[in-house]
């Protein structure tokens, strides 16, 4: 049970009430809607990220599903399980997301990528080798957004497991194809 | 060093985001992202006008959240803002990793908001009883933007570590009206 109180669909301004229209009536979302002054500025952050095509959903939701797992998030592996079931993310490769250590059975791009988060998330730094190989998979633009979407969720992560929202029954977070 | 060039082509919109906020580097190399990039600048700017965290409070977060995540550049940028928020020399200090929060000559809410600062940035999750007392002081508003903040600033310490963002030289971070 959520340790804040959440904020009933039916009192949210139309700004918020139009962002849950369209990503999900979340209890994630719910229970930011009690800070009005920064809602609508962190859900315009939110709507940036999950509607950029820089990455496939494959690669976006690999990475918050690892972010997920490394700060031990349940509610983020709740929701975000699903998006990438349907970004083409096997359950075997789910479960190689949750290992303690260097995740097993990705290649190429994505085992990169999966490194540089794992060291990043756990060290809150990078060495410059690291640094360099993922910078040989992505340019410029794909490096820093892949570090706004680790930012975002390792940064949001903190903020699920303080209050503890419960995860949702039925609402599936909505994000673009 | 940085480690990527600074962005130089970006549209009018984000140029004029990044020179209201002083044209830091940490904001010329994170524009490559482009809209995520300017989604992440919106949101900050909701977290910088806010008044419902007093600034002093605010400042604190965020520098012993620099100090946990080993972010100078957090640092650097944030001390002339929280001296001009009226916090001295003896709570800048206690406000070090290895400072004495209790040192640091802190109301009763600060010392426990930077304790549950503390408590989250190191171990990820919050005790029941932190979580409380928090709520009793600060209100659920208030502990809300709270955790945002500390949700933004970690999440913000990666990226500058990840991409060892040189300290500005002459400029300084310049809040929104």
């Amino acid at each position: 049970m959520s340790r804040i109180p959440l904020t009933p669909v039916e009192s949210l301004a139309p700004a918020a009430r139009d962002f849950m229209r369209r990503r999900g009536e979340l209890n994630v979302f719910r229970l930011l809607a009690g800070a009005p002054e920064v809602f609508d500025g962190w859900s315009t952050m939110v709507d940036a990220q999950l509607d950029s095509r820089t990455f496939g959903p494959r690669l976006r939701e690999l990475v918050i599903l690892r972010v997920a797992y490394l700060q031990h998030c349940a509610y983020e592996i709740a929701q975000h399980t699903d998006v990438g079931r349907h970004a083409g993310i096997g359950d075997a490769e789910i479960r190689a997301l949750s290992a303690e250590g260097p995740v097993p059975g990705f290649t190429g791009p994505e085992n990169t990528v999966l490194g540089f988060v794992d060291e990043l998330c756990v060290t809150g730094t990078v060495t410059r080798e690291t640094f360099a190989a993922a910078r040989a998979v992505l340019d410029e633009a794909e490096l820093t957004e892949l570090l706004l979407l680790v930012s975002l969720y390792y940064g949001l992560a903190l903020l699920l497991n303080a209050a503890e929202p419960d995860i949702d029954d039925d609402a599936r977070l909505v994000t673009s194809p | 060093m940085t480690r990527i060039a600074y962005c130089t082509s970006m549209s009018g919109q984000v140029r004029d985001m990044i020179a209201e906020r002083g044209d830091l580097n940490v904001y010329r190399a994170l524009a490559h992202a482009g809209r995520p990039f300017a989604g992440w600048m919106i949101a900050g700017r909701a977290a910088l006008t806010s008044k419902v965290v007093p600034v002093r409070l605010r400042e604190l977060v965020i520098l012993r959240v620099g100090h946990l995540m080993k972010c100078p550049y957090e640092i650097a940028q944030h001390t002339p803002v929280a001296e001009d928020s009226g916090i001295g020399s003896r709570p800048l200090d206690a406000l070090a990793a290895d400072g004495r929060l209790a040192d640091g000559g802190f109301t009763p809410t600060e010392l426990t908001v930077l304790e549950l600062t503390t408590e989250l940035v190191t171990t990820a999750t919050l005790t029941p009883a932190r979580m409380d007392r928090a709520r009793e002081l600060l209100g659920d508003e208030q502990l809300l933007e709270v955790l945002m903040i500390i949700s933004r600033w970690s999440g913000l310490a990666l990226m500058i570590n990840a991409l060892d963002v040189d300290i500005d030289t002459g400029r300084h971070l310049s809040l929104p009206p």
